[in-house]
Protein backbone atom coordinates (compact mmCIF):
# COMPACT_ATOMS: atom_id res chain seq x y z
CA UNK A 1 0.00 0.00 0.00
CA UNK A 2 1.69 3.19 -1.12
CA UNK A 3 1.09 6.26 -2.82
CA UNK A 4 2.14 4.90 -6.21
CA UNK A 5 -1.83 3.39 -5.98
CA UNK A 6 -2.68 6.79 -7.11
CA UNK A 7 -1.53 8.27 -9.90
CA UNK A 8 -2.49 11.14 -12.23
CA UNK A 9 -1.72 9.05 -15.68
CA UNK A 10 -1.98 9.33 -19.72
CA UNK A 11 -5.31 7.76 -20.90
CA UNK A 12 -3.41 5.30 -22.74
CA UNK A 13 -2.03 4.33 -18.98
CA UNK A 14 -4.85 3.90 -17.38
CA UNK A 15 -6.16 1.58 -20.11
CA UNK A 16 -3.57 -0.68 -19.52
CA UNK A 17 -4.17 -1.09 -16.12
CA UNK A 18 -7.81 -1.52 -17.03
CA UNK A 19 -6.55 -4.14 -19.18
CA UNK A 20 -4.47 -6.12 -16.08
CA UNK A 21 -7.92 -6.75 -14.54
CA UNK A 22 -7.21 -4.26 -11.85
CA UNK A 23 -9.98 -3.05 -9.27
CA UNK A 24 -9.67 1.23 -9.99
CA UNK A 25 -11.63 4.13 -9.64
CA UNK A 26 -10.60 7.38 -11.99
CA UNK A 27 -12.09 10.43 -12.34
CA UNK A 28 -11.55 12.41 -15.34
CA UNK A 29 -12.73 14.53 -17.82
CA UNK A 30 -16.25 12.68 -19.43
CA UNK A 31 -14.59 12.43 -23.41
CA UNK A 32 -11.57 10.64 -21.47
CA UNK A 33 -13.61 8.00 -19.44
CA UNK A 34 -16.25 7.44 -22.12
CA UNK A 35 -12.69 5.87 -24.60
CA UNK A 36 -11.53 4.22 -21.96
CA UNK A 37 -11.53 0.47 -22.29
CA UNK A 38 -14.43 -1.95 -19.93
CA UNK A 39 -12.78 -3.19 -16.89
CA UNK A 40 -12.89 -3.48 -13.11
CA UNK A 41 -13.59 0.75 -12.89
CA UNK A 42 -15.89 2.99 -11.76
CA UNK A 43 -15.55 6.65 -12.66
CA UNK A 44 -16.56 9.87 -12.06
CA UNK A 45 -16.49 12.91 -13.91
CA UNK A 46 -13.94 16.02 -13.15
CA UNK A 47 -11.32 17.89 -13.85
CA UNK A 48 -9.30 19.11 -10.94
CA UNK A 49 -6.26 16.87 -9.21
CA UNK A 50 -3.71 17.20 -6.93
CA UNK A 51 -1.06 14.74 -8.42
CA UNK A 52 2.31 14.31 -7.18
CA UNK A 53 3.78 17.03 -9.40
CA UNK A 54 0.98 19.75 -7.87
CA UNK A 55 -2.57 20.82 -8.20
CA UNK A 56 -3.35 20.04 -12.35
CA UNK A 57 -6.65 21.43 -13.75
CA UNK A 58 -6.63 18.57 -17.06
CA UNK A 59 -8.92 17.39 -19.84
CA UNK A 60 -6.33 15.06 -20.95
CA UNK A 61 -5.30 12.62 -18.29
CA UNK A 62 -7.32 11.19 -15.70
CA UNK A 63 -6.69 10.68 -11.73
CA UNK A 64 -6.58 6.78 -11.38
CA UNK A 65 -6.69 4.87 -7.43
CA UNK A 66 -5.63 1.19 -7.35
CA UNK A 67 -7.31 -0.72 -4.63
CA UNK A 68 -5.54 -3.64 -3.16
CA UNK A 69 -8.14 -6.19 -3.13
CA UNK A 70 -5.84 -8.73 -1.08
CA UNK A 71 -7.01 -11.90 -3.62
CA UNK A 72 -10.62 -11.34 -2.49
CA UNK A 73 -13.25 -10.15 -5.28
CA UNK A 74 -14.95 -6.61 -4.70
CA UNK A 75 -18.48 -5.49 -6.76
CA UNK A 76 -19.32 -3.14 -8.61
CA UNK A 77 -23.34 -2.16 -8.48
CA UNK A 78 -24.74 0.79 -9.99
CA UNK A 79 -27.20 2.36 -7.33
CA UNK A 80 -30.76 5.15 -8.23
CA UNK A 81 -31.71 6.97 -5.87
CA UNK A 82 -35.09 4.61 -4.14
CA UNK A 83 -31.92 1.85 -3.65
CA UNK A 84 -29.32 3.97 -2.14
CA UNK A 85 -30.24 3.49 1.63
CA UNK A 86 -29.19 -0.14 1.27
CA UNK A 87 -25.86 1.31 0.50
CA UNK A 88 -24.06 0.48 3.34
CA UNK A 89 -26.11 -3.58 3.68
CA UNK A 90 -24.51 -4.40 0.78
CA UNK A 91 -21.63 -3.63 1.83
CA UNK A 92 -18.92 -6.24 2.93
CA UNK A 93 -18.84 -7.45 6.37
CA UNK A 94 -15.43 -6.81 6.57
CA UNK A 95 -14.26 -3.87 4.08
CA UNK A 96 -15.28 -0.84 2.70
CA UNK A 97 -17.00 0.75 -0.06
CA UNK A 98 -16.22 3.41 -2.22
CA UNK A 99 -19.05 5.42 -3.88
CA UNK A 100 -18.90 8.30 -6.37
CA UNK A 101 -21.74 10.38 -6.89
CA UNK A 102 -23.14 12.73 -10.05
CA UNK A 103 -23.10 16.35 -8.19
CA UNK A 104 -26.61 18.49 -8.84
CA UNK A 105 -28.18 15.35 -8.91
CA UNK A 106 -31.65 13.94 -7.08
CA UNK A 107 -29.35 11.25 -6.16
CA UNK A 108 -26.56 13.88 -4.66
CA UNK A 109 -29.34 15.19 -3.07
CA UNK A 110 -31.05 11.99 -1.39
CA UNK A 111 -27.89 10.99 -0.28
CA UNK A 112 -26.78 14.47 1.20
CA UNK A 113 -29.88 14.76 3.07
CA UNK A 114 -30.32 10.93 4.67
CA UNK A 115 -26.96 9.24 4.14
CA UNK A 116 -26.87 9.32 8.22
CA UNK A 117 -29.92 7.80 8.21
CA UNK A 118 -29.36 4.57 6.04
CA UNK A 119 -28.92 1.43 8.08
CA UNK A 120 -25.37 0.05 8.64
CA UNK A 121 -24.32 4.00 8.27
CA UNK A 122 -21.17 4.60 10.34
CA UNK A 123 -20.83 0.32 10.66
CA UNK A 124 -18.72 -0.24 7.78
CA UNK A 125 -16.03 2.20 6.14
CA UNK A 126 -17.90 4.17 3.30
CA UNK A 127 -15.60 7.16 1.50
CA UNK A 128 -15.98 8.68 -2.23
CA UNK A 129 -17.01 11.71 -3.80
CA UNK A 130 -19.08 14.06 -5.92
CA UNK A 131 -18.16 14.02 -9.32
CA UNK A 132 -18.28 17.54 -11.31
CA UNK A 133 -17.10 19.30 -14.24
CA UNK A 134 -14.82 21.91 -15.56
CA UNK A 135 -16.06 25.61 -14.28
CA UNK A 136 -16.37 26.84 -17.76
CA UNK A 137 -18.95 24.05 -19.04
CA UNK A 138 -21.44 23.76 -15.83
CA UNK A 139 -24.16 25.52 -18.17
CA UNK A 140 -23.22 22.88 -20.56
CA UNK A 141 -22.07 19.62 -19.21
CA UNK A 142 -23.37 17.77 -16.24
CA UNK A 143 -21.71 15.51 -13.73
CA UNK A 144 -21.48 12.09 -14.69
CA UNK A 145 -20.54 8.55 -12.94
CA UNK A 146 -19.48 5.49 -15.17
CA UNK A 147 -19.48 2.18 -14.75
CA UNK A 148 -16.31 0.90 -15.91
CA UNK A 149 -18.34 -2.61 -16.49
CA UNK A 150 -20.08 -1.57 -19.31
CA UNK A 151 -18.86 2.02 -20.23
CA UNK A 152 -22.51 3.93 -18.97
CA UNK A 153 -22.07 6.99 -18.46
CA UNK A 154 -24.89 7.85 -15.39
CA UNK A 155 -26.08 10.97 -14.58
CA UNK A 156 -28.23 10.37 -11.71
CA UNK A 157 -27.14 7.03 -10.31
CA UNK A 158 -23.94 6.03 -8.01
CA UNK A 159 -21.27 3.75 -8.72
CA UNK A 160 -20.16 1.72 -6.42
CA UNK A 161 -17.09 -0.30 -5.48
CA UNK A 162 -17.99 -2.76 -2.17
CA UNK A 163 -14.00 -3.91 -1.54
CA UNK A 164 -13.84 -7.37 1.16
CA UNK A 165 -10.78 -7.49 2.84
CA UNK A 166 -9.02 -10.14 4.72
CA UNK A 167 -10.15 -10.40 8.83
CA UNK A 168 -6.49 -8.89 9.98
CA UNK A 169 -6.84 -5.45 8.06
CA UNK A 170 -9.36 -3.25 9.43
CA UNK A 171 -10.44 0.54 7.43
CA UNK A 172 -9.38 3.50 9.09
CA UNK A 173 -11.51 7.04 7.42
CA UNK A 174 -9.56 10.16 8.49
CA UNK A 175 -10.14 13.44 7.62
CA UNK A 176 -8.57 16.94 7.48
CA UNK A 177 -10.65 19.74 8.06
CA UNK A 178 -8.41 23.48 7.97
CA UNK A 179 -11.86 24.71 9.60
CA UNK A 180 -12.88 24.82 12.77
CA UNK A 181 -16.23 26.53 14.49
CA UNK A 182 -15.23 30.52 14.88
CA UNK A 183 -16.28 32.32 18.29
CA UNK A 184 -19.80 33.99 16.66
CA UNK A 185 -23.17 33.13 17.30
CA UNK A 186 -24.75 29.65 16.83
CA UNK A 187 -26.63 29.76 14.26
CA UNK A 188 -29.59 27.10 13.82
CA UNK A 189 -31.89 26.31 10.90
CA UNK A 190 -35.50 25.21 11.36
CA UNK A 191 -35.55 22.86 7.84
CA UNK A 192 -33.22 20.59 6.51
CA UNK A 193 -31.80 21.66 2.56
CA UNK A 194 -29.69 22.63 0.45
CA UNK A 195 -31.37 26.87 0.96
CA UNK A 196 -32.56 28.65 4.12
CA UNK A 197 -33.92 32.11 4.36
CA UNK A 198 -34.01 32.32 8.13
CA UNK A 199 -32.26 31.29 10.75
CA UNK A 200 -32.50 30.97 14.72
CA UNK A 201 -29.92 33.35 16.04
CA UNK A 202 -30.09 34.20 19.96
CA UNK A 203 -33.47 32.32 19.92
CA UNK A 204 -34.98 34.94 17.59
CA UNK A 205 -35.64 34.20 13.79
CA UNK A 206 -33.55 36.04 11.43
CA UNK A 207 -32.64 36.52 7.68
CA UNK A 208 -29.87 34.62 7.12
CA UNK A 209 -28.51 36.40 3.96
CA UNK A 210 -29.04 39.80 5.91
CA UNK A 211 -27.28 38.64 8.57
CA UNK A 212 -24.27 37.25 6.72
CA UNK A 213 -24.18 40.56 4.88
CA UNK A 214 -24.61 42.34 8.33
CA UNK A 215 -21.33 41.13 10.07
CA UNK A 216 -19.34 40.97 6.13
CA UNK A 217 -19.06 37.61 6.55
CA UNK A 218 -16.69 35.80 3.92
CA UNK A 219 -18.53 32.74 2.46
CA UNK A 220 -15.28 31.03 1.55
CA UNK A 221 -15.48 30.21 5.32
CA UNK A 222 -18.24 27.82 5.56
CA UNK A 223 -20.88 26.99 8.50
CA UNK A 224 -18.97 24.39 11.00
CA UNK A 225 -21.13 21.68 13.39
CA UNK A 226 -18.86 19.76 16.37
CA UNK A 227 -19.96 16.16 15.59
CA UNK A 228 -18.66 15.63 19.15
CA UNK A 229 -15.45 16.48 18.19
CA UNK A 230 -15.21 15.83 14.47
CA UNK A 231 -15.84 19.58 12.33
CA UNK A 232 -18.35 19.24 9.70
CA UNK A 233 -18.94 22.15 7.21
CA UNK A 234 -21.72 22.99 5.32
CA UNK A 235 -20.12 24.99 2.55
CA UNK A 236 -21.65 28.53 0.61
CA UNK A 237 -23.08 28.50 -2.35
CA UNK A 238 -24.87 31.60 -3.17
CA UNK A 239 -26.52 34.23 -1.25
CA UNK A 240 -29.00 35.39 -3.10
CA UNK A 241 -29.66 39.26 -2.49
CA UNK A 242 -33.08 39.46 -4.54
CA UNK A 243 -35.32 37.12 -2.74
CA UNK A 244 -32.67 36.83 0.27
CA UNK A 245 -31.97 33.24 0.51
CA UNK A 246 -28.79 31.41 0.71
CA UNK A 247 -27.70 28.52 -1.21
CA UNK A 248 -25.60 25.36 -0.01
CA UNK A 249 -23.49 22.74 -1.50
CA UNK A 250 -24.66 20.38 1.51
CA UNK A 251 -27.94 20.15 3.68
CA UNK A 252 -28.24 21.65 7.04
CA UNK A 253 -30.39 20.23 8.88
CA UNK A 254 -32.53 21.27 12.28
CA UNK A 255 -31.46 21.20 15.86
CA UNK A 256 -27.72 21.11 14.77
CA UNK A 257 -25.73 24.22 16.19
CA UNK A 258 -23.68 25.76 13.32
CA UNK A 259 -21.19 28.88 13.61
CA UNK A 260 -19.40 30.47 10.78
CA UNK A 261 -15.85 29.25 10.66
CA UNK A 262 -13.17 31.19 12.23
CA UNK A 263 -10.91 33.60 10.06
CA UNK A 264 -8.69 31.52 8.35
CA UNK A 265 -4.78 33.43 7.94
CA UNK A 266 -2.62 30.51 7.21
CA UNK A 267 -2.03 29.23 3.41
CA UNK A 268 -3.82 26.84 2.45
CA UNK A 269 -0.35 24.59 1.24
CA UNK A 270 0.99 25.09 4.38
CA UNK A 271 -2.42 24.20 6.84
CA UNK A 272 -2.99 20.99 4.56
CA UNK A 273 1.16 19.65 4.31
CA UNK A 274 0.81 20.17 8.39
CA UNK A 275 -2.20 18.66 9.12
CA UNK A 276 -1.60 15.53 7.33
CA UNK A 277 1.71 15.24 7.90
CA UNK A 278 1.20 12.24 10.70
CA UNK A 279 -1.49 10.31 8.22
CA UNK A 280 -0.25 7.10 7.15
CA UNK A 281 -0.38 6.49 3.34
CA UNK A 282 -3.61 5.94 2.34
CA UNK A 283 -5.20 3.85 -0.22
CA UNK A 284 -7.60 6.25 -1.11
CA UNK A 285 -7.90 9.98 -0.71
CA UNK A 286 -9.56 13.13 -2.16
CA UNK A 287 -9.87 16.95 -1.66
CA UNK A 288 -12.87 19.83 -2.44
CA UNK A 289 -12.83 22.12 -5.48
CA UNK A 290 -13.51 24.70 -3.35
CA UNK A 291 -9.97 24.57 -1.25
CA UNK A 292 -8.21 23.93 -4.43
CA UNK A 293 -10.09 27.39 -5.88
CA UNK A 294 -9.56 29.34 -2.64
CA UNK A 295 -6.39 27.75 -1.83
CA UNK A 296 -5.12 28.28 -5.11
CA UNK A 297 -3.57 24.92 -5.33
CA UNK A 298 -2.86 24.59 -8.79
CA UNK A 299 1.04 24.07 -9.04
CA UNK A 300 1.30 23.56 -5.07
CA UNK A 301 0.81 20.76 -2.65
CA UNK A 302 -1.30 19.05 0.12
CA UNK A 303 1.73 17.35 1.77
CA UNK A 304 1.84 13.88 0.34
CA UNK A 305 -2.00 13.47 -0.25
CA UNK A 306 -3.01 12.94 -3.56
CA UNK A 307 -6.31 12.87 -5.15
CA UNK A 308 -9.21 14.21 -7.41
CA UNK A 309 -10.88 17.96 -6.47
CA UNK A 310 -13.39 17.21 -6.03
CA UNK A 311 -17.64 18.82 -5.85
CA UNK A 312 -18.21 17.26 -2.46
CA UNK A 313 -16.71 14.28 -0.15
CA UNK A 314 -17.81 11.52 1.17
CA UNK A 315 -16.82 9.82 4.89
CA UNK A 316 -19.57 8.21 5.67
CA UNK A 317 -21.65 11.06 4.77
CA UNK A 318 -21.42 14.54 2.91
CA UNK A 319 -18.81 16.76 3.32
CA UNK A 320 -18.02 19.68 1.67
CA UNK A 321 -14.64 21.75 1.59
CA UNK A 322 -12.71 18.46 3.64
CA UNK A 323 -9.81 16.49 2.44
CA UNK A 324 -10.70 12.71 2.95
CA UNK A 325 -8.41 9.80 3.62
CA UNK A 326 -8.88 6.00 3.98
CA UNK A 327 -5.64 4.03 5.02
CA UNK A 328 -5.69 0.26 5.97
CA UNK A 329 -4.42 -1.12 9.44
CA UNK A 330 -2.46 -4.95 9.29
CA UNK A 331 -3.33 -6.69 12.84
CA UNK B 1 -87.13 -23.85 0.16
CA UNK B 2 -85.22 -20.99 0.51
CA UNK B 3 -81.49 -21.05 -0.59
CA UNK B 4 -79.27 -20.93 2.34
CA UNK B 5 -77.54 -17.30 1.29
CA UNK B 6 -73.50 -17.77 0.91
CA UNK B 7 -71.95 -14.50 2.09
CA UNK B 8 -69.85 -12.84 -0.44
CA UNK B 9 -66.29 -13.78 -0.55
CA UNK B 10 -65.45 -10.41 0.88
CA UNK B 11 -66.84 -10.96 3.85
CA UNK B 12 -64.82 -14.01 4.78
CA UNK B 13 -61.80 -11.55 4.22
CA UNK B 14 -63.22 -8.75 6.59
CA UNK B 15 -63.96 -11.39 9.21
CA UNK B 16 -60.27 -12.67 8.65
CA UNK B 17 -58.66 -8.77 8.74
CA UNK B 18 -61.02 -8.64 11.81
CA UNK B 19 -62.98 -5.49 10.70
CA UNK B 20 -64.91 -4.01 13.42
CA UNK B 21 -68.38 -2.26 13.14
CA UNK B 22 -68.77 0.56 11.25
CA UNK B 23 -65.93 -0.80 8.87
CA UNK B 24 -66.84 -3.87 6.20
CA UNK B 25 -65.79 -4.89 3.12
CA UNK B 26 -67.15 -4.05 -0.07
CA UNK B 27 -65.15 -5.44 -2.91
CA UNK B 28 -62.03 -7.74 -2.93
CA UNK B 29 -60.13 -8.69 -6.38
CA UNK B 30 -57.79 -11.58 -6.24
CA UNK B 31 -55.08 -11.34 -8.95
CA UNK B 32 -53.64 -14.40 -9.51
CA UNK B 33 -50.56 -13.37 -11.53
CA UNK B 34 -49.45 -11.45 -8.99
CA UNK B 35 -50.94 -13.80 -5.92
CA UNK B 36 -52.37 -10.47 -4.45
CA UNK B 37 -55.67 -9.87 -2.55
CA UNK B 38 -57.06 -6.63 -3.02
CA UNK B 39 -59.44 -5.82 -0.20
CA UNK B 40 -61.64 -2.66 -0.22
CA UNK B 41 -63.31 -1.30 2.96
CA UNK B 42 -65.64 1.22 3.44
CA UNK B 43 -67.94 2.89 6.77
CA UNK B 44 -70.44 3.76 4.59
CA UNK B 45 -74.09 2.49 4.77
CA UNK B 46 -74.90 -0.64 2.53
CA UNK B 47 -76.18 0.69 -0.56
CA UNK B 48 -79.75 -1.24 -2.30
CA UNK B 49 -77.45 -2.30 -4.97
CA UNK B 50 -75.37 -4.37 -2.39
CA UNK B 51 -79.02 -5.38 -0.83
CA UNK B 52 -79.71 -6.70 -3.77
CA UNK B 53 -76.38 -8.42 -4.52
CA UNK B 54 -76.88 -10.08 -1.41
CA UNK B 55 -80.13 -11.26 -1.52
CA UNK B 56 -79.42 -13.12 -4.95
CA UNK B 57 -76.36 -14.90 -3.66
CA UNK B 58 -72.72 -13.92 -4.05
CA UNK B 59 -72.08 -12.05 -7.44
CA UNK B 60 -69.22 -9.13 -7.36
CA UNK B 61 -70.87 -6.29 -8.86
CA UNK B 62 -69.45 -2.93 -8.55
CA UNK B 63 -70.67 -0.75 -6.24
CA UNK B 64 -70.68 2.65 -7.21
CA UNK B 65 -68.61 4.26 -4.50
CA UNK B 66 -70.56 7.99 -3.04
CA UNK B 67 -67.03 9.40 -3.50
CA UNK B 68 -66.55 8.99 -7.32
CA UNK B 69 -63.14 10.67 -7.13
CA UNK B 70 -61.78 10.06 -4.16
CA UNK B 71 -58.34 8.77 -3.55
CA UNK B 72 -57.45 5.01 -3.29
CA UNK B 73 -55.83 4.52 -0.16
CA UNK B 74 -53.59 1.50 -0.02
CA UNK B 75 -51.81 -0.49 2.53
CA UNK B 76 -50.09 -3.79 2.72
CA UNK B 77 -51.32 -6.40 4.94
CA UNK B 78 -50.31 -9.46 6.75
CA UNK B 79 -50.42 -12.16 3.84
CA UNK B 80 -53.10 -14.01 3.28
CA UNK B 81 -52.12 -17.82 2.92
CA UNK B 82 -49.71 -17.49 -0.70
CA UNK B 83 -50.84 -14.62 -1.52
CA UNK B 84 -50.02 -10.90 -0.58
CA UNK B 85 -52.88 -8.85 1.18
CA UNK B 86 -53.48 -5.08 0.30
CA UNK B 87 -56.25 -3.18 2.03
CA UNK B 88 -57.88 -0.31 0.65
CA UNK B 89 -60.20 2.48 1.00
CA UNK B 90 -61.90 5.37 -0.82
CA UNK B 91 -63.17 7.02 2.62
CA UNK B 92 -62.32 9.95 4.41
CA UNK B 93 -60.30 9.28 7.91
CA UNK B 94 -60.24 10.58 10.38
CA UNK B 95 -56.69 10.79 12.26
CA UNK B 96 -57.64 7.77 14.76
CA UNK B 97 -58.51 5.81 11.86
CA UNK B 98 -55.02 5.63 10.94
CA UNK B 99 -54.78 4.05 14.30
CA UNK B 100 -57.39 0.77 13.38
CA UNK B 101 -55.18 -2.41 12.38
CA UNK B 102 -56.32 -2.20 9.12
CA UNK B 103 -55.42 1.00 8.12
CA UNK B 104 -51.80 2.25 8.43
CA UNK B 105 -50.09 5.41 9.51
CA UNK B 106 -50.19 8.18 6.91
CA UNK B 107 -47.04 7.81 5.62
CA UNK B 108 -46.70 4.29 6.00
CA UNK B 109 -47.19 1.68 3.43
CA UNK B 110 -48.60 -1.11 5.97
CA UNK B 111 -51.42 -1.47 7.77
CA UNK B 112 -50.68 -0.83 11.35
CA UNK B 113 -51.02 -4.62 11.97
CA UNK B 114 -48.21 -5.57 9.62
CA UNK B 115 -45.68 -2.76 11.37
CA UNK B 116 -46.64 -4.49 14.60
CA UNK B 117 -44.82 -7.45 13.21
CA UNK B 118 -42.11 -5.52 11.19
CA UNK B 119 -41.54 -3.62 14.24
CA UNK B 120 -41.18 -6.74 16.64
CA UNK B 121 -38.51 -7.84 14.09
CA UNK B 122 -36.46 -4.79 14.35
CA UNK B 123 -36.67 -5.30 17.97
CA UNK B 124 -35.45 -8.81 17.78
CA UNK B 125 -32.27 -7.75 15.78
CA UNK B 126 -33.43 -9.10 12.59
CA UNK B 127 -31.43 -8.20 9.46
CA UNK B 128 -33.68 -6.03 7.30
CA UNK B 129 -32.36 -7.27 4.21
CA UNK B 130 -33.87 -10.75 5.81
CA UNK B 131 -37.42 -8.87 6.79
CA UNK B 132 -37.66 -7.46 3.10
CA UNK B 133 -36.81 -11.03 1.56
CA UNK B 134 -39.57 -12.90 4.22
CA UNK B 135 -42.23 -10.69 4.41
CA UNK B 136 -41.92 -9.69 0.67
CA UNK B 137 -41.85 -5.93 1.63
CA UNK B 138 -39.81 -3.25 -0.65
CA UNK B 139 -36.58 -1.93 0.71
CA UNK B 140 -37.57 1.34 0.33
CA UNK B 141 -40.90 1.29 2.18
CA UNK B 142 -39.13 -0.26 5.05
CA UNK B 143 -35.76 2.07 5.42
CA UNK B 144 -38.97 4.77 5.59
CA UNK B 145 -40.94 2.48 8.18
CA UNK B 146 -37.29 2.33 10.33
CA UNK B 147 -36.69 6.03 9.69
CA UNK B 148 -40.07 7.57 10.88
CA UNK B 149 -39.24 5.06 14.58
CA UNK B 150 -35.77 6.15 14.84
CA UNK B 151 -36.96 9.34 14.11
CA UNK B 152 -40.08 9.00 16.78
CA UNK B 153 -42.81 9.46 14.64
CA UNK B 154 -44.07 5.96 14.97
CA UNK B 155 -45.06 4.09 18.46
CA UNK B 156 -45.17 0.97 19.12
CA UNK B 157 -44.92 -1.51 21.89
CA UNK B 158 -42.40 -3.88 21.98
CA UNK B 159 -42.99 -7.51 23.99
CA UNK B 160 -39.72 -9.34 23.58
CA UNK B 161 -39.67 -12.91 22.45
CA UNK B 162 -38.83 -16.05 24.89
CA UNK B 163 -35.41 -16.32 23.49
CA UNK B 164 -34.99 -12.13 23.96
CA UNK B 165 -36.00 -12.27 26.98
CA UNK B 166 -33.57 -15.00 27.98
CA UNK B 167 -30.80 -13.17 26.63
CA UNK B 168 -31.79 -10.36 28.86
CA UNK B 169 -31.98 -12.49 31.60
CA UNK B 170 -28.66 -13.26 30.68
CA UNK B 171 -27.06 -9.88 29.63
CA UNK B 172 -28.68 -8.44 32.80
CA UNK B 173 -26.20 -11.17 34.99
CA UNK B 174 -22.40 -10.14 36.21
CA UNK B 175 -20.11 -10.91 32.81
CA UNK B 176 -18.22 -13.94 32.74
CA UNK B 177 -15.79 -15.50 30.59
CA UNK B 178 -17.72 -16.93 27.50
CA UNK B 179 -15.15 -16.62 24.77
CA UNK B 180 -11.61 -18.04 24.31
CA UNK B 181 -9.02 -15.54 25.68
CA UNK B 182 -7.03 -16.90 22.46
CA UNK B 183 -7.23 -13.28 19.93
CA UNK B 184 -9.51 -13.33 17.47
CA UNK B 185 -8.29 -12.20 14.04
CA UNK B 186 -11.43 -10.07 13.76
CA UNK B 187 -11.52 -7.96 16.59
CA UNK B 188 -7.99 -8.09 17.54
CA UNK B 189 -8.30 -8.57 21.65
CA UNK B 190 -10.26 -10.66 23.71
CA UNK B 191 -13.99 -8.98 23.96
CA UNK B 192 -13.90 -8.37 27.82
CA UNK B 193 -12.47 -4.48 27.39
CA UNK B 194 -16.10 -3.20 25.73
CA UNK B 195 -18.96 -3.26 28.88
CA UNK B 196 -21.32 -5.56 28.23
CA UNK B 197 -24.72 -3.80 26.56
CA UNK B 198 -26.82 -4.15 29.74
CA UNK B 199 -23.82 -1.62 31.46
CA UNK B 200 -25.28 1.83 32.28
CA UNK B 201 -21.95 3.25 30.65
CA UNK B 202 -24.11 2.97 27.53
CA UNK B 203 -27.07 4.77 28.36
CA UNK B 204 -24.78 7.60 29.86
CA UNK B 205 -23.08 8.21 27.24
CA UNK B 206 -25.76 8.13 24.28
CA UNK B 207 -27.57 10.66 26.67
CA UNK B 208 -24.58 12.77 27.07
CA UNK B 209 -24.02 12.08 30.70
CA UNK B 210 -20.70 10.83 29.87
CA UNK B 211 -18.22 12.76 27.61
CA UNK B 212 -15.47 10.69 26.74
CA UNK B 213 -12.62 11.96 23.85
CA UNK B 214 -13.19 10.40 20.15
CA UNK B 215 -10.62 10.64 17.83
CA UNK B 216 -12.45 7.64 15.52
CA UNK B 217 -14.23 9.85 12.97
CA UNK B 218 -17.06 6.71 12.80
CA UNK B 219 -17.90 6.99 16.30
CA UNK B 220 -17.95 11.09 16.52
CA UNK B 221 -21.01 10.95 13.68
CA UNK B 222 -22.48 7.83 15.09
CA UNK B 223 -23.20 9.39 18.66
CA UNK B 224 -23.93 12.66 17.02
CA UNK B 225 -26.84 10.97 15.20
CA UNK B 226 -27.55 8.52 17.98
CA UNK B 227 -27.76 11.37 20.29
CA UNK B 228 -29.74 13.19 18.49
CA UNK B 229 -32.24 10.47 18.09
CA UNK B 230 -32.78 9.77 21.47
CA UNK B 231 -33.38 13.14 22.97
CA UNK B 232 -36.48 12.66 20.81
CA UNK B 233 -37.65 9.52 21.14
CA UNK B 234 -40.47 8.94 23.91
CA UNK B 235 -40.28 5.53 23.28
CA UNK B 236 -37.98 3.01 25.85
CA UNK B 237 -38.07 0.40 23.60
CA UNK B 238 -36.53 2.11 20.64
CA UNK B 239 -33.69 3.62 22.71
CA UNK B 240 -33.03 0.38 23.79
CA UNK B 241 -32.76 -0.34 19.97
CA UNK B 242 -30.19 2.79 20.23
CA UNK B 243 -28.23 1.18 22.94
CA UNK B 244 -27.43 -1.59 21.20
CA UNK B 245 -26.86 -0.17 18.01
CA UNK B 246 -24.10 1.75 19.88
CA UNK B 247 -22.66 -1.42 21.67
CA UNK B 248 -22.73 -3.04 18.13
CA UNK B 249 -20.77 -0.57 16.78
CA UNK B 250 -17.97 -0.32 19.19
CA UNK B 251 -17.72 -4.38 19.97
CA UNK B 252 -17.17 -4.09 16.26
CA UNK B 253 -14.62 -2.18 16.14
CA UNK B 254 -12.52 -2.76 19.44
CA UNK B 255 -9.42 -3.31 17.90
CA UNK B 256 -9.29 0.58 16.45
CA UNK B 257 -11.30 1.73 19.51
CA UNK B 258 -8.98 1.76 22.10
CA UNK B 259 -8.20 4.85 22.64
CA UNK B 260 -12.28 5.39 23.27
CA UNK B 261 -12.10 2.05 25.37
CA UNK B 262 -9.73 2.61 27.40
CA UNK B 263 -11.99 5.70 28.78
CA UNK B 264 -15.27 3.65 29.18
CA UNK B 265 -15.01 2.08 32.81
CA UNK B 266 -17.66 -0.74 33.12
CA UNK B 267 -19.65 -0.34 36.36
Amino acid sequence: MNVLNQALLKPHEAAALIGSGAYLTIAGDETVLAGLPRGNWIGGTIPYFMAQEGGRTTREQVFVTKLDTFGLVPTITQYDAKHLPKVCLDAPDNGYSLIILPAFSKIHYEFAKNAPMYDDMYMKPLVGWISGVHLDDLATRSPKTLDGRTGELLEDRAVVLHVPLPDNISVNVNIVNLFKQGSGDAIYFEREGFSASTCIINQKPVSFAKYLKAIGHDTRLPLVADYNGASVNVSFKAVNPLDATVDFYGPVFPKVAYRLAGSFHVNYEAAFAQASADLPEASFSCNCILNYLYGELEGKHTGQVVGPMTFGEVAYQLLNQTMVQMTLEVH
Amino acid sequence: MQAQQVPPIEEYFGLAVGLRSPWRPSKCTVNEASKTVHLWVTNQRVTPTEQRRRWFGPKTVQVASKMTNAEDKQWRHLDCMNYSCVIHTSDPLQPGDHELDWFGPPNITFTRCMARKVFQLLMEGVDMQVICDVLRIPFADLWKFKYDLDNGLLHFEYTPSARRKAKLHLDALPPVATRPAALDARTGEANSQVPDVSDPVWEHLINGTLSIDIKTLSLQLLLTKLRQQVSHLQSADVKIMKLRELHRYVERHQRVLRHELAQLKPS
